[in-house]
Formats: C-alpha cells, sequence, structure tokens
C-alpha cells in the first residue's frame, strides 16, 4: 500500500516539499538580511517611527497573508482527488477487489498522507517562526497579534493542513466526485478559516482586562488585543454601542470628545482593553492545532465509515 | 450436432485417414480450447466417449492416448486407395456425370456393399 | 481461519438477494447456486440488473435484503475472500497513467497470491511493451492487461461485466480463448455478463438469465436446452396443453399455435397433430426475456446446497 500510495499521490506530494523549499529558501534568505536591524524590546516612539525592519521583511511578510489559503490547496489537491478521482474513473471497481479491503485501502492512505501533510505543516510552522525569530524584538514579529503570523508559526499549520487534507477527503466520500469535492472543500475551509480567525481565536482563554492602571509587563511585547468593553458602575459590562447610548443619557452633550470621556470617567465608567499577554502564544497554538486536529481525524473516521458501508 | 460430438467425429476422421495412430497423444483440453475457444468440459466429454468407444485412454498426469485406429488400413493402403479413387473420379467425369450424380453413384454402391456384409 | 472446500460447495449462492437504490428495487428475490467449475452466462437485457448482481457478489454493493456468498462464506470485507475471486468491471478501468509495468506492480503489491511470472509472460506473449502508459494502448490491450490483472490472481473464481463489450472480433476470440484455457488449466469458475446471447455460445454451460431485477433461469445449459421444446399443432388444442404445462411463449395465429415449454425430463405424451423440435440457446433466452413472468425456476426459491 505504500507503493500504491506514493504511486498515486506523488504529484501533489512532490509540489508541496517543492513549494516548502523554495519558500524555506526565500525565508533564509530574507532573515540573514535581517541580522542587522536595530531591535529593543520596549516599543518606544523611535522604534514606531523606524520602518527598517517592516521594509527588509516587506515581500515575504504580504505572500504571507495569501499563504494562509496554502491549506485549502492541501485539501484541495491532497484531500478531494484521493477518493473524488477513484470514483471519476471508476477505478474503485479495481481498487477495492484485489485482496486489500476498503476499508484497509484507505486508512492506510489516510495515515501515510496525513503523516506527511502534518509533517509538511510542521515544517511551514517552523520556517516561519525561525524567519520571525531573525526579526526578534522589531515591528514584524507579531506571531501572536496578527492572523497571517500566527495562522503560519509554530505548529497552527500542522492543524490547519491536516484538517484541510481531512475536509477534502470526507468532501470526495461524500460527493463521490472530485469537483463538486473541491467546491465542498473550498467552502468549509473559508467558512472554517474565517470563524477561527474572525472570532474563535480572541476565546481560546478568557482574556485580561487592562483599566490603564499599570500591569506593565503582561503589556509588554506581541500583546494579543482582543477588543475594549466598558464596565458600568454597577458592574454590568456593555460594547461600543450600549456605551454610546449610556453616554448620551447620563453625559448628555459631550458625545465623542475628551471632556465625554472625562464625564464618565467621574461617574464611575471604567474603560477596559481586552488582550492576551504575548505569553499566551504556545497555549493558543496547542489549542487551535489540537481542536483542528480532532476534528480532522472526526472527519477521516466519517470517510472511512462511508467508504466502507457498501452502498451503490 | 452437440459440439463435443463434432470433436469426437475430427478425431476420429483423424484416426481413420492415420493422421493419428496408436500411442499417439491427443491435445489436451488447454491445447484445444486455446484454440478453439470452446468450454473445457466439451472436451472432456468428447475424450471420455472416445475412451467409452475404446479409442483412447486416459493416464491421469500424462494424458490422453490413442489405443486403436480405425479402419484398419495403414498409411501405405489409404495412398493406393485415394489413387484409385481419383481414377474413378476421373473417368466418370470422362463420362459426363458431374459431382452430384458421382456423390449418388456412389453413395448406391457403398449402401449396398455394407448391407451385404461383403468388402 | 480455513476455508474449507467440498466437492459439492457452490462457487456462488445468493438466496432471496435483493438490492434496493433509493425507491427502486434493482435485484428482487434473487436465488441462484451455481457448482464450482462452470463457465456462467449471466444474460438480460441492459438496466435488468447483471451489474449489481455482479457488484454484489464481489462485496462492491451490500444486499438490502437476502445473502450473497462465495464458497459457502457470507460475501463481505473478508479479504481472506476478497483473494479468492478477481474482478474485471465493465469497461475495464485501469489507471491510465500508470505504466504497464506500474500496473503490473499494482496486482503484485495488493494481491496475496499473485503469479508474477504469469503475468509477465502473458504481457509479454502479447506484445504489449511494460513501459507504455495504459491510457495510451488500444482498446483491445487494454482489456488485455485487464484480463492479466484478474488472471495472475490465481482466482478459484473470476466476475467479469460485459467482457467482450467494446471489442473488436479478433480481440473478444482472444479473450474468449484466454478464458477458456485458464478454466481448462484450473478448473477456475467463471461467471461472465453480456447482452450479446451468441458470444457466449460454445464457451458456457451454465445459464442465468435475468429480467428486471429477477432471476428467470438458472440451470446447466445442457439440461435447459434438453428440458425445453417447441411444439407446434392446432390451435384449438393449445389451451389444453399449455393448462398441463410450464409454457413460455406462446404465438398463435388462426389455425397454428406454437408453444415454448418448459417440459422437464419426463417423457412427453402428444396428440399426433402436435410436432415438436429442440429449441436453441437464442431462441430460449429470447423467449424468456419476451415473458417476463416466465421462470423455470420452482417456486418459491429456496435455497440449494449446504
Amino acid at each position: 500500500m505504500l507503493w500504491l500510495t506514493w504511486r498515486q499521490h506523488r504529484v501533489p506530494v512532490l509540489v508541496t516539499f517543492g513549494f516548502l523549499a523554495l519558500l524555506g529558501l526565500l525565508m533564509l534568505i530574507n532573515g540573514l538580511g535581517a541580522a542587522d536591524l536595530p531591535r529593543t524590546g520596549a516599543s518606544g516612539p523611535e522604534m514606531m517611527l523606524d520602518m527598517t525592519a517592516q521594509r527588509q521583511a516587506e515581500p515575504l511578510r504580504s505572500v504571507l497573508e495569501f499563504l494562509i489559503l496554502v491549506p485549502a490547496l492541501v485539501g484541495l489537491f491532497w484531500g478531494a482527488p484521493l477518493l473524488g478521482r477513484e470514483f471519476d474513473r471508476k477505478t474503485q471497481l479495481l481498487a477495492w477487489t484485489q485482496s486489500v479491503s476498503r476499508g484497509r485501502w484507505l486508512a492506510m492512505k489516510l495515515a501515510t498522507l496525513g503523516t506527511l501533510v502534518v509533517v509538511a505543516g510542521l515544517i511551514m510552522g517552523t520556517m516561519t517562526s525561525l524567519w520571525l525569530d531573525s526579526y526578534a524584538g522589531t515591528q514584524v514579529d507579531t506571531r501572536f497579534s496578527q492572523v497571517a503570523p500566527f495562522t503560519m508559526s509554530g505548529i497552527a499549520p500542522a492543524g490547519w493542513w491536516l484538517f484541510a487534507f481531512a475536509v477534502g477527503v470526507a468532501s470526495g466520500a461524500l460527493l463521490r466526485r472530485t469537483m463538486p469535492a473541491i467546491a465542498l472543500t473550498l467552502a468549509v475551509f473559508v467558512i472554517a478559516l474565517i470563524g477561527v480567525v474572525g472570532f474563535a481565536r480572541d476565546y481560546y482563554a478568557p482574556p485580561l482586562q487592562d483599566d490603564g492602571q499599570g500591569n506593565a509587563d503582561t503589556l509588554s511585547g506581541d500583546v494579543r488585543s482582543v477588543g475594549r468593553t466598558t464596565i458600568a458602575p454597577d458592574g454590568r459590562e456593555l460594547d461600543a454601542a450600549d456605551a454610546r447610548y449610556e453616554q448620551a443619557s447620563v453625559c448628555p452633550g459631550k458625545d465623542q470628545s475628551l471632556a465625554g470621556l472625562e464625564c464618565m470617567k467621574a461617574l464611575g465608567y471604567r474603560e477596559i482593553a481586552l488582550y492576551h499577554p504575548a505569553d499566551r502564544y504556545w497555549r493558543f497554538q496547542w489549542t487551535e492545532a489540537g481542536a483542528l486536529s480532532v476534528l480532522a481525524v472526526g472527519l477521516g473516521g466519517f470517510a472511512v465509515r462511508r467508504t466502507v458501508r457498501q452502498r451503490p | 450436432m452437440a459440439t463435443y460430438l463434432q470433436l469426437v467425429h475430427q478425431v476420429k476422421h483423424a484416426l481413420r485417414l492415420g493422421m493419428l495412430e496408436t500411442g499417439d497423444r491427443l491435445p489436451t483440453a488447454k491445447e484445444v480450447v486455446e484454440k478453439l475457444a470452446i468450454n473445457p468440459n466439451t472436451v472432456s466429454k468428447a475424450y471420455r466417449e472416445l475412451e467409452r468407444e475404446g479409442l483412447v485412454t486416459g493416464k491421469p498426469g500424462l494424458g490422453t492416448f490413442v489405443t486403436r485406429t480405425l479402419g484398419g488400413a495403414g498409411l501405405a493402403d489409404h495412398a493406393r486407395l485415394r489413387r484409385e479413387l481419383q481414377n474413378w473420379i476421373h473417368a466418370g467425369r470422362e463420362a459426363g456425370l458431374d459431382i452430384e450424380d458421382l456423390e449418388a453413384l456412389f453413395a448406391l454402391v457403398i449402401g449396398d456393399s455394407f448391407r451385404e456384409g461383403i468388402a | 481461519m480455513t476455508i474449507e472446500q467440498g466437492t459439492d460447495m457452490p462457487a456462488f449462492e445468493t438466496t432471496g438477494l435483493g438490492v434496493r437504490y433509493r425507491r427502486n428495487w434493482a435485484l428482487r428475490d434473487c436465488s441462484v447456486s451455481v457448482p464450482a467449475g462452470r463457465v456462467v452466462a449471466l444474460v438480460g437485457p441492459n438496466g435488468a440488473g447483471k451489474t449489481t448482481l455482479l457488484h454484489t457478489l464481489v462485496g462492491l454493493l451490500a444486499p438490502t435484503a437476502g445473502t450473497a456468498r462465495l464458497f459457502g462464506h457470507t460475501v463481505g470485507q473478508s479479504e481472506e475472500l476478497l483473494a479468492r475471486m478477481a474482478f474485471v468491471a465493465q469497461d475495464k478501468p485501469l489507471y491510465d497513467s500508470f505504466t504497464v509495468a506500474d500496473t503490473l506492480r499494482f496486482g503484485k503489491r495488493l494481491n496475496l497470491s499473485w503469479d508474477d511470472e504469469f503475468a509477465r509472460r502473458r504481457i509479454a506473449d502479447l506484445g504489449i511493451s511494460l513501459r507504455h502508459k495504459v491510457g495510451k494502448l488500444s482498446g483491445g490491450q487494454q482489456a488485455q492487461v485487464a484480463l492479466t490483472l484478474a488472471l495472475a490472481k490465481r482466482p478459484e473464481l473470476l466476475v467479469l461485466d460485459e467482457p467482450l463489450a467494446n471489442l473488436d472480433p479478433l480481440a473478444r476470440d482472444d479473450v474468449m480463448r484466454a478464458l477458456m484455457g485458464t478454466v481448462a488449466e484450473t478448473g477456475m469458475t467463471v461467471l461472465l455478463s453480456s447482452h450479446v446471447v451468441s458470444d457466449l455460445l460454445n464457451t458456457c454451460d451454465w445459464l442465468v438469465v435475468l429480467n428486471g431485477g429477477r432471476v428467470q433461469v438458472s440451470g446447466d445449459l445442457e439440461e435447459l436446452l434438453a428440458e425445453h421444446r417447441v411444439l407446434s399443432g392446432p390451435a384449438e388444442l393449445a389451451d389444453g396443453l399449455a393448462r398441463r404445462l410450464q409454457v413460455v411463449s406462446d404465438t398463435r395465429s388462426d389455425r397454428q399455435a406454437t408453444l415454448l415449454a418448459h417440459v422437464g425430463t419426463e417423457r412427453l405424451t402428444l396428440d399426433s397433430r402436435w410436432s415438436e423440435r429442440p429449441v436453441g440457446l437464442e431462441e430460449l433466452v429470447l423467449a424468456y426475456l419476451r415473458s417476463p413472468e416466465a421462470s423455470s425456476l420452482p417456486r418459491p426459491s429456496l435455497a440449494t446446497s449446504a
């Protein structure tokens, strides 16, 4: 089965690792060029105005934004055709009547390709982490606070790639045709990505609150900001819209100005910034990768069960 | 005619013409069906029929062998009789008989001869 | 797990087999039992359920009702059972991007009992280069490669779905000769489906007729032909005779009636005005196909051998 898996899937595997090699090379070259950038721990005003680090990182940083879609390609080219192409060409009638049961056939393929996918994802994550390390202490290393760096560094890519692969395989098992499976895979992946990136990621742990009074150490470095909320004197939490509404009634006439804020403060309203300190990076990485892996395994199990069922 | 009987007939024909002699091995079922695309059971059935008639005998693992020929005449006799028959046919055609006339005449004489039981 | 091989164990057997796709029954109450070593012709019009029956026997489909058995074992996902049979699907699917060598390697890697020597020799004898991509071969060559894959597995049962369709007469002849040669050599059972009866005339010795998802006929070909007769006689006597016999087809004109009947093994006593003659294979099959209600099987269908 090992030989067969390789023989049938060698193109996407080779293309993927080739791409990783190329990307790695670019990151290496770029990272070496960042060696003599000025860095400090704190983000003082001089730091904020010094764009040399950003300029050095630039081509790759923008590319990184696009690369969060790469897992989709894994789903499309590793996952969907696995079952889809067999059904398209009716070769499942050949493959499943040798001496290997279809359950074992699929399980072996999933195990082999799944392992390769995870390895590739880990390579991706490690390369990105190392590249970001070469920008440590500059404005570029926003691996916790920004969408693309977080998704592409650490172990998150392994989770996303495995997840996308599993979505592809499950789509193929469900729809039994490559093209519709590709469409479904893309749709599910995009929805999942938006859901995680836009929402779920902020709540892997309860956010800390910053009322502007201090907590300097947790606020330093690559802090992940979640949003702002207002606490009323009686302890109620108000979101931005409600806060403005209340402000209009308790501090009339002052609106958005500084005077308005002073008025609210005087009445006992506190404005809190919600955030996650930088040291939560790895915890969040494990949470995300873990959740995606569990989903992937579930989808894989679904695909195997559906395939073994022998329905017409 | 059933296929297996056709096969029996062909073997007997070969025996008569001396193409097969005592001790010769008949082609295996596999050899026959690879040439003729017929069911191997048909071949087995034909060989069993020939064995029943005492013409062949099957030796497991070795094949099916001819045990006696038909007609009793050797190859030399065949050659002579064939020549004589050719002469007769030639004479008949010279006399103006066509193929159907000759066949009818032949059938008449051969029928008489075997009915009377004399050579 | 040892798989016993009794000499009277049917090669394959279905009992009340039914397969349903959504609302329609592709097969209904099918019961056949075929002994080993036979060459079985499965005939019937397109859409009769031949492919469904074959797919169920090789484990590609699960029955909705009834059972299917190979060598006495219920068909499922058992790899030992899978190893004892080989299947060539309709249109002989192969991996087009594989070379012929890859294809043989596929057979070798995925099968327990694989005769690689045999496979290579056969491909070489057919003049097919191992380096060619399968997709580039001619239809006849692809059919031969697909057949080689199946034969090299050394199966006890070989199942083929319309193996002769889309083949030129030369290729058809080659395929049948190869099949018969292997049957002669190994005694394997062959089950092949066709909607062209004349292809199967000299090669098959068991006939199964499938019509509208139901089995009309299943039996030894010689016995079937011996047990059916075509009777011609006066129309006014036809009804009387039809009541006594299992009639398959009944054609009447003003004065003449022609009945194709399953008369069984007993001797028939007929009025002298009736004449009878034996029936040919194509004639028999056509008669059954035209009369979907007719069946040569006893009803209700029960399982036969142990």
